[in-house]
């Protein structure tokens, strides 16, 4: 028992002071810059027009991004986990589309499907008049924040409302409608609520999306308005503003997080008795019904703007009509020269390596006991998954620069600072559903505290630790702004090279470079598919 | 069949995706009655309740609760609409309402105001003497108290047919019987049938005004529970519905046992603990003593065969003795 | 403690970099030159922080690599806005850590001379560049135009900046965002503050249903893809667009194209001065301005032949001294007369 507790300990230790630096101190060292010269500029940046406006903005649209993603999500979680669908597997992988794309090419390739002169108005005269302004980026957002919401609600789908709840409640005599709302929505509460803060969060720090369909109708979010005081942060004045935006940025989503939490809190229950039903695998009719419309959704919102994509990657030049006498494929050999490829191994060592030792961490956590502290973590992992890329960036050379600059190290040291909120959200949720006993009754077996993780919780938890790891390592892969800022010589990383294939202003090359990488993360994802399987088979046991 | 049938299942066959899992079963449940479906995992009792419920539709045949046609393959009432009570095998509670709140949810889908509703999930836990643990959520609830709650839950609904699945697997004996009194009385009041799923002979055999047997989606017998217990159909339903013994017939007319002759020319007979008897005639050596309490269990060894025999009362023979034993009946198989 | 932890996590993450088969810190080799041409007596590793083009920049450095093989440049290249970010988190922990800097335009440059980080040295030749295109501690290396693009066949076709502002062109006309790049802010530098314009153009331009877009390729899609009318965009991305066969002409615009220098300096506190100063003049050298060229950019040296462009093509340049330090009311008066 004493071993037992010390082991505990230091395992906290680890936990407590990763998270110090990791979060912790660039944090500390972003908010004291931004206070550097007194309160005076500080209030200054918030009387300056237009702030107010931004941050109105970013609040609003992130508010009803969520509102769209979760209950988009939701859906998507009770159609494909609970419903009676034909092909479960692929229809969970196309809602799963988005997280392949880059948010900045899924703007991209909207305009390219859905804009004037996209392929929509190009084949029936049909461009989305609204596309540009907030209900695009809204719209876009929320396409992309889906799958946020739909792995963390289908992960306590699995474990929380058991089918049999519900069941009991339809020979209650409650029909399906009302099943869902007095019992299936209730028990997902904690579901919901941990959905919500990570597609707040995912939306109040979206650049790509305002930037690329906000800018053009004038619409300022936050994040823009950052970059704006970015490209004049020569000026100390701007840059302080850089740094109070970022620092108010957190502070919306620490907002977030506490009414969340307070939301969740009154759901968090614990089951009583065994597994309880399995779920039906009889196609129905409605089974039918819905998978269409679900398919309806991943048709338009994932494969119109990618085949746009394609087209637009395939075309010689902008504004030319996307027919076979423009093709060509000098954009994607324009895309890739000897840099790209050294910088996608940067990317891949760095994604892959993040996602490991986010994953470990969060599997740490999961092996100590649960705890409120465990909770505030959560909170506190938050806090820099809001903050924008280019002001994590900028904490994390502060904090680490001296000793960590042109490093690998130090790009890995922002990623992981960044992204240990999606590494950790779908854990602790699955941590929730872990039985209490299975770790102790593998100690009493004899097995010490390292085998009793390896052999007992990790495998136990293994969906919700690769849904971890997928997600961190997406995310990181995908990077643009903060490997950007912090690489050095030899450390270059595919955003570098997105970026500055970007800024030669060639769209059709872009196009093609976002179209290859999706394709290789959709070819490195296909296993992925295979290891589901194993997902499913494990799902009984809870 | 009778014409009053509460439940009717006729030529049932349902499956997941290409596999059967019923084949053409009948089931009917008259009014009044209890019916005990037993068999082993994997028989189908558990799909036979989901499709009565209304969970799975069934492929042919077709299912009607007091008359009403509630599913066939080409019409299919929800669960909502069937006038149905289940108790869950894990009892379903649902965690995030109190007991009285898990009670009242099927009486507020009638229709009936909070108030109300309530008032009679409280009768309903008083009634169950579970009345003061109503403000509880249900992980704050012993398994006992946790069925009481699931039990009432399905009485709120006021059913024509009651369905349980393996009941009272996770309770103790002495709270099983209490409970299962406490069902009959209820349900013999309102005339509601009742199906039971369950593996456990003992009390599929106590609940039961009928037992039926289940393997592989067919119905191997039906009857009532004195039936299939000293008559089974064969040795697996023997097997099933108790502790048996079989011997060769032959070998234990050798060893002197008159028996009657069997008409179908049977080569074994079955013989249940306590159709047999210590000390007797007939030759054996004692190898195993299980006390039991109210009566010790021996296995003797004998010429014909391994046999157990049931004598009241603490162990009056030792392992190595040969007290001699007694047979008073048997059952060819 | 700072130090202490921070060693602690580069040792640990170093451990399992290692571990997972990268090398941190590593650094690109230099690969072997082949020609000499004439050896220049600089050596050592100098760091260049740029937020010019990759091509230009790669151009630049090829030749500058064979003319001094023992100088081993390193290059940071990122977007103005990432790169003001990591210099303004190195001047706030343990300084800057460029020898060299190669801005796009001179708007932030003016901002790092009034903060002294640039050394007090010019090159020989640097008189002859343009006086309008060069200060005493930064100098021009390439010329950007900012010029009208419009759809192929648009009739009429604007010939001025004053014709966007017109009613034939209500289909929107495209402007870049002033406050999302430097090269977008020269436009507003020189309308605001010349007499003919001022902020009534930009009224005229609202007026008119003007939209303003990101970043000056922007409009050259929108237009390529029929979105707007006609706008404002820099000339070298126009003629690569228009020769890749997208659907658009260039206009050198009544009364000029707005042209602005991307500057080039000597960071004050480099170790290694001689080396930072045989980049920062190399520039400057006829091949240099002959690979600046080749990648489409006007070359600052008045005798370099540079792209195509109208032979009476005028010019006209924002005046960068009175636009510094004035940036915040020009961007706020300009939000103001679009109405925002």
């Amino acid at each position: 028992m004493r071993r037992s507790r010390g082991w505990e300990r230091s395992g906290r230790l680890v936990v407590g002071l990763a998270l110090a630096l990791l979060v912790g101190y660039p944090l500390v060292r972003l908010v004291l810059a931004a206070f550097a010269d007194g309160p005076e500029p500080v209030l200054a940046t918030f009387e300056r027009s237009g702030i107010a406006r931004a941050v109105g903005n970013t609040v609003w649209t992130s508010a009803a991004v969520t509102a769209a993603a979760v209950a988009l999500g939701t859906a998507g979680a009770l159609t494909i986990e609970r419903g009676a669908v034909p092909a479960r597997r692929w229809l969970r992988a196309g809602l799963l589309l988005p997280l392949l794309v880059p948010p900045f090419v899924a703007a991209l390739g909207w305009t390219a499907g859905y804009g004037p002169g996209g392929v929509l108005d190009d084949a029936v005269g049909v461009a989305v008049p609204q596309l540009y302004g907030p209900v695009g980026v809204i719209t876009v957002i929320t396409v992309n924040a889906v799958p946020l919401a739909y792995l963390i609600v289908a992960g306590a789908l699995r474990g929380r409302a058991e089918p049999d709840l519900e069941r009991a409640a339809r020979v209650s005599g409650a029909s399906v409608r009302t099943a869902l709302w007095t019992i299936t929505l209730p028990l997902l509460r904690p579901a919901l609520g941990a959905s919500a803060v990570v597609v707040f969060v995912f939306s109040v720090n979206s650049f790509g999306v305002p930037a690329v369909l906000g800018t053009p109708a004038g619409f300022e979010t936050m994040t823009t308005v950052i970059y704006q005081n970015l490209a004049f942060a020569a000026d100390p004045d701007a840059f302080t503003r850089v740094l109070v935006l970022a620092v108010a940025l957190v502070l919306v989503a620490v907002g977030a997080v506490a009414v969340s939490d307070a939301v969740a809190a009154g759901g968090r229950v614990r089951r009583t008795g065994g597994p309880a039903g399995t779920t039906s695998a009889h196609v129905t009719t409605q089974g039918r019904w819905a998978a269409a419309v679900a398919w309806g959704y991943v048709g338009a919102t994932s494969l119109v703007p990618l085949v746009a994509l394609v087209l637009l990657a395939l075309t010689r030049a902008v504004g030319l009509p996307p027919a076979p006498r423009y093709w060509t494929l000098q954009n994607f050999a324009d895309a890739v020269d000897g840099r790209t490829l050294s910088s996608l191994g940067h990317s891949l060592l760095l994604a892959a390596v993040a996602a490991t030792l986010l994953v470990c961490l969060g599997g740490l956590v999961a092996a100590l006991e649960r705890s409120p502290a465990a909770r505030r973590l959560g909170t506190l992992a938050t806090m820099t998954f809001a903050l924008p890329g280019s002001a994590l960036a900028v904490a994390v050379l502060l904090a680490y620069g001296s000793v960590l600059a042109d490093t690998l190290a130090i790009i890995l040291v922002a990623y992981l600072g960044k992204l240990w909120a999606l590494g950790h959200r779908p854990l602790a949720a699955a941590v929730d559903r872990l039985p209490g006993d299975v770790h102790r009754a593998a100690r009493a077996s004899g097995a010490g505290p390292a085998t009793t993780l390896i052999t007992v919780v990790a495998p136990l938890l293994s969906p919700a630790l690769a849904a971890g790891w997928v997600l961190v390592f997406l995310f990181a892969f995908h990077e643009l702004t903060m490997s950007a800022l912090l690489y050095g010589p030899g450390t270059a990383t595919l955003g570098v090279a997105v970026l500055n294939l970007q800024q030669l202003g060639d769209t059709p090359a872009t196009a093609a470079l976002a179209i290859l990488l999706t394709a290789g993360v959709l070819v490195g994802a296909a296993p992925l598919l295979v290891f589901r399987g194993t997902w499913s088979r494990l799902r009984r046991v809870d | 069949m009778g014409t009053d049938s509460v439940l009717a299942c006729t030529g049932l066959t349902v499956g997941y995706a290409q596999t059967p899992i019923l084949h053409h079963l009948d089931v009917h449940i008259e009014h009044d009655e209890s019916v005990a479906v037993l068999g082993p995992s994997g028989s189908g009792k558990t799909t036979l309740l989901q499709t009565v419920a209304g969970f799975l539709v069934p492929w042919e045949g077709e299912i009607r609760i007091v008359g009403t046609l509630v599913a066939s393959p080409t019409k299919v009432a929800p669960p909502e609409r069937r006038s149905l009570g289940v108790v869950f095998q894990h009892y379903a509670l649902w965690p995030h309402l109190s007991a009285l709140d898990n009670v009242a949810y099927p009486i507020r889908r009638r229709g009936a105001a909070t108030e109300r509703a309530r008032g009679e999930a409280g009768e309903l836990l008083d009634l169950m003497g579970i009345g003061a643990l109503g403000d509880r959520r249900p992980d704050e609830l012993s398994g006992g108290q946790q069925q009481r709650v699931g039990l009432a839950r399905a009485l709120a609904r006021r059913p024509d047919v009651y369905l349980f699945d393996e009941p009272t697997a996770h309770l103790d004996a002495p709270l099983r019987g209490a409970l299962q009194e406490e069902l009959a009385e209820r349900r013999r009041q309102t005339g509601a049938g009742a199906l039971y799923a369950t593996h456990d002979a003992v009390e599929a055999l106590a609940v039961a005004d009928r037992v039926v047997l289940l393997r592989d989606g067919r119905v191997v017998q039906s009857g009532a529970p004195v039936e299939v217990y000293e008559q089974p159909v064969d040795l697996w339903a023997a097997r099933l519905t108790g502790a048996a013994s079989v011997l060769p017939t032959e070998a234990l007319a050798s060893m002197g046992q008159a028996l009657e002759t069997d008409p179908d020319g049977h080569a074994q007979v079955l013989i249940r603990p306590e159709w047999a008897a210590l000390p007797g005639p007939l030759p054996g050596l004692v190898t195993q003593v299980w006390y039991r309490g109210a009566h010790t269990d021996y296995r003797l060894q004998t010429p014909a065969g391994d046999v157990v025999v049931r004598r009241a009362g603490g162990p009056c023979a030792r392992v190595g003795e040969r007290p001699g034993w007694a047979l008073h009946r048997c059952w060819p198989v | 403690m700072r130090t202490l932890t921070g060693r602690l996590v580069q040792i640990l993450l170093a451990v399992v970099l290692v571990a997972c088969g990268g090398t941190p810190g590593e650094a690109t080799d230099s690969s072997p030159t082949t020609a000499v041409a004439q050896r220049g007596g600089a050596a050592g590793t100098i760091r260049l922080y740029t937020s010019v083009t990759q091509d230009t920049v790669d151009a630049v450095l090829q030749g500058f690599q064979s003319s001094n093989p023992d100088v081993k440049a390193e290059v940071f290249r990122a977007p103005t806005g990432e790169l003001n970010a990591r210099l303004a988190a190195e001047q706030r922990s343990g300084g800057v850590k460029a020898d060299v800097l190669w801005l796009t335009d001179p708007l932030s440059m003016y901002a790092y001379d009034e903060q002294d980080l640039l050394a007090e040295w010019t090159p020989n030749g640097a008189e002859a560049i343009p006086e309008q295109f060069r200060t005493e501690r930064f100098w021009g290396t390439r010329i950007l135009n900012l010029v009208i693009v419009h759809r192929q066949g648009l009739q009429p076709a604007p010939t001025g900046w004053q014709d966007l502002a017109d009613d034939a062109y209500s289909e929107p006309v495209a402007f870049p965002d002033p406050a999302f790049a430097g090269s977008s802010f020269a436009a507003l530098g020189y309308f605001a503050l010349d007499e003919e314009f001022g902020f009534d153009y930009y009224r005229a331009l609202r007026a008119n249903g003007a939209v303003e877009v990101q970043a000056p390729d922007e409009v050259i899609t929108g237009v390529a893809e029929g979105r707007f009318s006609a706008g404002m965009s820099l000339d070298k991305s126009v003629r690569d667009a228009a020769e890749e066969g997208a659907p658009i002409e260039l206009v050198w615009p009544e009364p000029g194209a707005i042209a602005l220098y991307s500057p080039i300096a000597v960071i004050r506190s480099t170790t290694n001065e001689e080396a930072a100063q045989a980049l920062a003049s190399f520039v400057l050298t006829e091949p240099a301005q002959a690979a600046i060229a080749s990648t489409g950019w006007q070359p600052v040296l008045p005798g370099v032949e540079g792209p195509p462009m109208p032979t009476d093509a005028e010019q006209v340049f924002p005046d960068w001294e009175a636009a510094f330090g004035r940036q915040d009311e020009l961007l706020s008066e300009y939000r103001s007369s679009l109405g925002d």
